[in-house]
Order: C-alpha cells, then structure tokens, then sequence
C-alpha cells in the first residue's frame, strides 16, 4: 500500500517536471508571467513528491517488506535499524531514487534562492533542470524501479553488502550525488543563457557560486570515498584510479578549470566560449561517469551490477552533447571577447595554462577510463590500465598545477612583473631549500619526492604569505591589531581568501599523497605464534587469534592480536587488532584493518589469514607516511569553501575603497 | 636580473618538470624474503576479485591461491619476468597493471601526450587572435603600459609591501 503511494508519487514527479519545463518555456516565450510562476512552483514541488516516493521506499526498508525485491536485495531481519535507512541507497535502484531526491532538492533550493536576481534567465533554468530530472525520473521507473514487488517474496532477505555497514558510506555517496546533481544548477544557468542569448557575466555568477556548491560536495565526496575505501578494503590505500573513483574526479577537474577561467571573464571580459565549452563539457562528464557505472559497462570496487540503464543513459548523453554543441555553436557570435590578451606573463595568461593542464588531465584519467572498453570493442579483450599509467601520465601534470597555485596569485592582470614575482618568492623559495635540506639530512635521497615536497613547501609559504602581506597592509593602514585585520582582510574579500584556504587544503593533500606514494611500504609474512617480522621502524609479534562476537548479527568475526614495538628501542607502541568478518548469507569476507603509530606515519596491520586454528597466520602490514595529512586537507578545504561561501556581513556594507567595491570589497554573490 | 620570462621558457621548464615526475618510481621494501619478491611481482598484476587493485593489496582468497603460484614458481627458480611473463600468456595483457608500453597499447600512453599539445597549441592559436588589436574597440581602453594591476585594493598591498621591503 504504502509503496504504492511511493510509486505514484515518482511517477506524478514526472508529469510535473514535464509540466514544469512547459510552462516555463511557454511563460517565457509569450512574456506571461503567469505560466513563469506556474512553472516555478511546478519545479519546486518535484521535491516534496520525490521525498514521498523515498518515504514510500523506507516505509518498506523499514517494516521488513520483502515483497519488494529491492527491499529484500539490500536488507535482512537481521540488518540494524540504522543500514535500513541508509540501504535507501545501498544499491542501483534505489541509489537512483536518491539521487532524483537529492537534484529535486537542488532544484528546489536553486527555485528559492535565485528567483529575486536573474529574472531573465529562471524560466529557461527551471526548464533545463526538470527536463534534465525528468530524464533520471524515467530511468528510475522503466530501467531501475525501486518499488518492483516480486511475486513470490522470500522470508528473509539478503542482507546489506558488507563493504557498505561503514560510517563513510552512509556520508560518502550522499556528498557525491550532491557533488553530482548539484552541477546540474549551474549547467541549467549555462543553457539559460545560451537559450536567451544573454551571455554577459549574469550567467557567470550564478553558475560560478552554484559551482562551487556542487564542487566543495565532490571534494567532500572524493576524500570521504578515500577514508572509506581506506578503512574497508584492506589495501592500505585510498586512491586506486579506479573507474568510479574517475568518473567522480573527471567533473572535479573540469569545474576546478571552470571556478578559475570565470574569474578572467568577470575581470576581463574574455575566454567566454571557452567557460561556456568547459560548464558544458563539466555536465557532460557527470552524464558519462553516471552511465559508464551505472550500466555495468566498467567493473569496479564501487560499480553496481549489470542493468538495462546504459542503452538509455547512452541516448540521453547523444542527447544533452548535442543540445549542448548546438546551443553553443549558434550563439557563437555573442561570445566575443571584450578585451585584448596581452601576456602570457599574467594573471589570465597563467589561469589559461592551469586550465589547459586541468582538461588535459581530466582527459588523460577519461582515456584511462575508457581504454579498456576500446580495446575490449576492437579485439575482445579488456586490457586494464592501472595506477602505474595514471602516476606516469597525470600526476606529473597535477605536480604542476600545485606549483602553478603558488605562483599564480602573484601575478597581476593584463602584465605581471618579474622583479615582483622574484622578490616575493624569496622567502617561500627559502622555505623550500630548508625542507629540502631537513629531509635529505633525516635520510632521503630521491630526487623525484624531494622536488615535490619542495613545490608544495613553495605553494603553502607562498599561499599563508598572502594572508600574511595583506595582514600587515591592513595593519599600516587602520591600524588595527593582527587579529583583527585578519577577520577584516577575509570579511573584505572572502571569495579569495576562502579560496587561498581551498589551495592550502590541495597542499596538504599532495603532501600526503606524495608520502604515501613514494615512502609507503608493506610487507607480507606468514608467522607461527610468538614468532615476530619487522618492517621499517616496526616490530610485530603474532599473539594468535580468537573468535569474538561480529558487529552484526548476520556475520562471524575471528580476530588476530599483534603486538607492535619500536624496532630500534624495543619500547611497546601499542596492540593492533585486525579481525575478518564472514558473511556466509552474502557469502563474502570483509578484511578490516587495525591502526596504530603517529600522525604522521600510519601502521595499517591486516589479517590475511591463519591455519589450524591460529598456529600459523598470514599478516600484511603497510606503512603509510603521512597519510593523515590527506584527511587534514580535506577537512581545510571544506572549511576553506565555508569562508569562501557563507557571507560575513551584509552586501551593502561598503568601507574605504569605494570605488572597487564591486570587484574588491564587498563579498561576491 | 633582466632574464624575460617566454611562454617557450616557461613551457619547456613545466614538461621537463613533468617528465621527471613521470619517470619517478617509488621505493620499495629490501629486506631478502620470497615474500617481499612475491609482493613485487603482485604489485605489477591485476587481481582477478578485486577490482582496480593490484593483486598485492587484495585480500581474497582467490588472490590469496594466486600469490602461493607465484610463490611456487619462484621457488621452482623462475625469474620475476618469467613469472608475469605466465600470466600474461596465461591471462592476456588484461592481467598486468600497467599496459606494455608496445605495440597498438601504445596508443594509451600517447594520447594523453597529444591532447595536452593540442590543448596547448590551440590555447596559443586562440590567444595570437584575440592578442592582436583589432579595429580600437571601445572599451579597451588602457593602455598596457599602465600600473599591471585593475585592482585597486592589491595595487595597494603591493605598495605597502614594497615600502616595508625597503
């Protein structure tokens, strides 16, 4: 009953996004203002429907309804009250459900929020994005239907797939659906603009602040997916290029591209095609990743199962590409650029390298991607192009992008000044040559990770001595104390300082990844009892394993017992226990990992396995240098969004610099 | 220092920057036991459960019996190359992490090498147009010559800052 209610509530959904985009179109063609609002609120109420179908689906989830397959695939009598809920999107169908509540929500907020200020464009919005919603709406009722019943419903389900009874995975993909569907607001406002050929900078700024929404969800998503992957696999790893983890990072390369060329053109006036050409490429890539996953066309840690959705998601990409190629080729000739490029030795000049490095690397992890579909469609068989690939091809063009974020702030519009630039590198090109020296004397040699740590120690001094200079400024001129100033100097202009926080945040990420990429090590013994192995600095001695009650009720545990002492001194630096869980329902082991060491050097012990009842044991352990940094970066990122975000004081108020208020002072929109 | 900074300049210090990295490859552990050469050779094949990690970092029991094959060739004196030279006959090209660098799998590693020069040679192409000055157009009106920066509020802090560096 109540499912049903939910089915009706989806399928209502539909016909009021299709309802929604008409009139809105129609509203705006005839200049009626009537059907503008009846389209308004036709698109905000997708929402509230869509929440009734996934209410619908966790009335079910909830009271064991089994006769719903969907129920009975995610969930068993025995699965806690808290995966229940977030089995709501523990597999394809309803992961599909969630995904259209959460693009209805940004519809609803985007619907909300932007209505006082760009009058013009929301009626072609609202269309573009029920049009887009009403696409994932129809998919979700013909190809992946949560409410589908089965007609003979079993006494108990399967149970939640192992892999996912994490805390992360109940944040991680709810902050990538939002990454992901939160794209679709600033795209609406693309084609918007396209459609009413009003592409001035009314457009940029709507798109660039929704952008930003949609990126800081996928940056989120991405170091969430990291931790989790981390915690859960068993692999010491967080990062393995894996398809899923592609799909996510391609739209974060292009929109990091597109939240920097919309600077030049707020500024200058220029490269409009070409942040037109990036928002599209950005929504195009959201529309591939979902369908290359989604379809089961590439396996992964992350994938889903094979489905019928890829016929459908490879129409409706043919689709919103062509749509986009079209809008864009014929407003060709009121994307004109306002002014002359002068030097590449220029602000402009060095976001237009950073943008071609961003597309090129999302091109190299694309090709990566999809190399093994290629190859499988010419000669049969899928070759798999792992990390080795993407460390060789695209992480030197990352390497340089972090170098580029530390020059790049340094250099003026139009003509930077190379005198200037050197001056003010002294002191972070100094803070790298220390770096440098401190690493080589605590015994490192290689070339390759000391020319990085000493581009992110270049980047990160180069980045604080920005807050540091404009400190000080501020301090000569008001006189006010360095507390003080600081909050003045971000509440003056949060939109770069939040970002020089987001650079950070990328620093320390790098940081951690070239720690683990280069100084990570691991080991796999086999051991009898009492008997001990070393690996780095560490000693680990086998004290045997025991069977201990499983977290949940539908698993068996046998957990081992490590000790872990400094190899150097002796000293005891703690007991590790890593345990394996067996599913026999889901027939699957998961390999949980127990930690221990320092902040900055992670041990990661797992059980590999044991014979005749624990007399001998197979362990790996991985040490992982600095790897927590990459969680730090995260966290500095997020918080570096919020600054750049959440708005400090009111619009209107305006001190000082009167005339440069607009660019300079007050917060931007 | 009158040294003119070229975008050939700058170019050519990025891609030599790039293909260092490139060529970088990480450290591994030494210590002389059959597992950590077994380890090696898993880290370089693709595990058949564990999808996109290497055969190393996979705990499965699948895997697990893969690595006991590979610890006994070695023991039957095969050399590492022999060994993933078996699986590769054994499993197709698929198996191994990183494609060989031969043959039509070539196309993989130069295809990222010519977007990025494509990329780069239109961005130039683009540029050389919109650079040149067309028809005086309104609007444009500075002159380049004038103080590098439109913003009046870093105008400043550069000032200030050039004062306290004296």
């Amino acid at each position: 009953m109540v499912t049903d209610v939910g089915q009706l509530a989806l399928i209502l959904a539909l016909f009021v996004c299709l309802y929604a985009a008409a009139a809105s179109v129609i509203g705006a063609r005839r200049n009626d203002e009537r059907f503008v609002q009846s389209g308004r609120v036709a698109a905000m109420l997708v929402f509230p429907l869509v929440f009734i179908a996934c209410l619908g689906l966790w009335f079910a989830l909830l009271t064991f309804d089994f006769g719903v397959k969907y129920v009975a695939q995610v969930s068993s009598l025995a699965t806690p009250l808290f995966f229940r809920i977030t089995a709501l999107w523990g597999s394809q169908n309803g992961s599909i459900l969630f995904w259209n509540l959460v693009m209805s929500a940004f519809i609803f907020v985007a619907m909300l929020k932007q209505w006082k200020e760009d009058k013009s464009l929301l009626p072609y919005v609202a269309a573009t994005m029920t049009l887009v919603l009403a696409f994932f709406i129809v998919a979700n009722l013909i190809a992946a239907n949560p409410f589908e019943r089965s007609a003979f419903p079993p006494q108990d389900g399967r149970g939640l797939n192992p892999l996912l009874r994490h805390p992360g995975m109940i944040i991680h993909p709810p902050m990538l659906y939002a990454g992901f569907t939160g794209l679709i607001v600033p795209f609406a406002f693309c084609i918007a603009s396209l459609a009413t050929r009003r592409t001035d900078n009314l457009w940029l700024r709507s798109s660039r602040r929704w952008m930003l929404v949609g990126w800081v969800f996928l940056s989120a998503g991405l170091v969430l997916g990291g931790r989790w992957a981390h915690d859960v696999l068993g692999w010491g790893g967080y990062w393995g290029w894996d398809p899923v983890e592609n799909k996510s990072l391609i739209p974060w390369l292009l929109g990091t591209a597109f939240l920097h060329s919309s600077m030049i053109q707020e500024k200058r006036g220029m490269f409009k095609n070409w942040n037109v050409m990036l928002m599209l490429l950005t929504f195009s890539a959201v529309v591939w990743g979902t369908a290359v996953v989604r379809s089961g066309v590439l396996t992964s840690v992350h994938a889903f199962a094979q489905s019928d959705l890829g016929p459908l998601f490879l129409g409706f990409i043919v689709v919103i590409l062509g749509v986009s190629l079209y809008m864009w080729l014929s407003r060709l000739d009121t994307l004109r650029s306002e002014n002359t490029f002068d030097s590449w030795f220029s602000r402009e000049g060095i976001f237009l390298l950073q943008n071609v490095l961003f597309v090129s690397t999302a091109l190299t992890v694309f090709i990566g991607t999809v190399f093994p579909i290629i190859t499988e469609a010419i000669n049969g068989t899928k070759v798999t192009v792992g990390p080795p690939f993407y460390n060789q091809v695209a992480v030197p063009q990352m390497a340089v992008l972090v170098f580029l974020m530390g020059v790049a702030p340094l250099l003026a519009w139009r003509k930077a000044n190379s005198e200037t630039l050197g001056r003010m590198s002294i002191v972070p090109l100094a803070a790298s040559v220390i770096v440098v020296i401190a690493l080589v004397v605590t015994g490192t040699r290689q070339v390759i990770p000391l020319l990085l740590f000493a581009l992110c120690a270049y980047t990160f001094v180069q980045t604080l001595l920005e807050y540091g200079r404009g400190v000080i400024a501020r301090m000569r001129t008001t006189q006010e104390s360095a507390p003080v100033a600081l909050w003045h100097l971000v509440q003056r202009n949060q939109r770069r300082y939040g970002g020089y926080l987001i650079h950070l945040g990328i620093v320390l990420i790098a940081i951690g990844a070239t720690g683990k990429g280069f100084y990570g090590t691991d080991v796999l013994r086999n051991v009898k009892l009492n008997e001990s192995f070393s690996l780095g600095d560490y000693t680990f001695t086998y004290r045997g394993v025991q069977t201990v009650p499983c977290e949940f009720n539908d698993c068996q545990t046998v957990q081992a017992a490590v000790l872990v002492t400094s190899a150097l001194d002796g000293h005891v630096i703690g007991g590790v226990y890593p345990h394996r869980d067996a599913y026999p329902v889901q027939q699957e082991t998961s390999t949980i990992a127990d930690t221990t060491g320092s902040f900055n050097e992670e041990v990661y012990v797992i059980l590999g396995g044991w014979e005749n009842a624990g007399e001998t044991a197979t362990f790996q352990v991985y040490i992982n240098p600095l790897i927590n940094w990459i969680w730090v970066g995260g966290a500095v990122l997020i918080l570096g969004f919020l600054v750049a975000f959440w708005k400090l004081e009111p619009a209107t108020v305006v001190r000082h610099v009167p005339a440069v208020s607009s660019t300079v002072g007050a917060p931007s929109k | 220092m009158n040294s003119r900074i070229t975008l050939g300049r700058v170019a050519l210090g990025l891609v030599a920057l790039m293909l260092a990295i490139s060529f970088a490859r990480p450290v591994f552990a030494q210590t002389p036991d059959p597992s950590d050469q077994v380890q090696t050779i898993a880290k370089q094949l693709n595990c058949p459960t564990c999808a996109g990690r290497n055969l190393a970092d996979c705990p499965t029991d699948t895997c697990m019996q893969w690595k006991q094959e590979i610890r006994t060739q070695l023991q039957q004196g095969k050399s590492a190359q022999e060994v993933i030279n078996y699986f590769q006959t054994r499993f197709g090209p698929s198996v191994l992490q990183e494609p060989p660098k031969e043959g039509a799998l070539l196309v993989v590693w130069v295809l990222p090498v010519i977007g990025l020069a494509a990329l780069a040679v239109g961005a130039t192409i683009v540029l050389r147009r919109i650079g040149r000055p067309k028809v005086v157009a309104a609007g444009a009106g500075q002159p380049a010559s004038e103080t590098a920066t439109d913003d009046l509020y870093a105008a400043r802090l550069e000032e200030e800052v050039r004062q306290s560096g004296r």
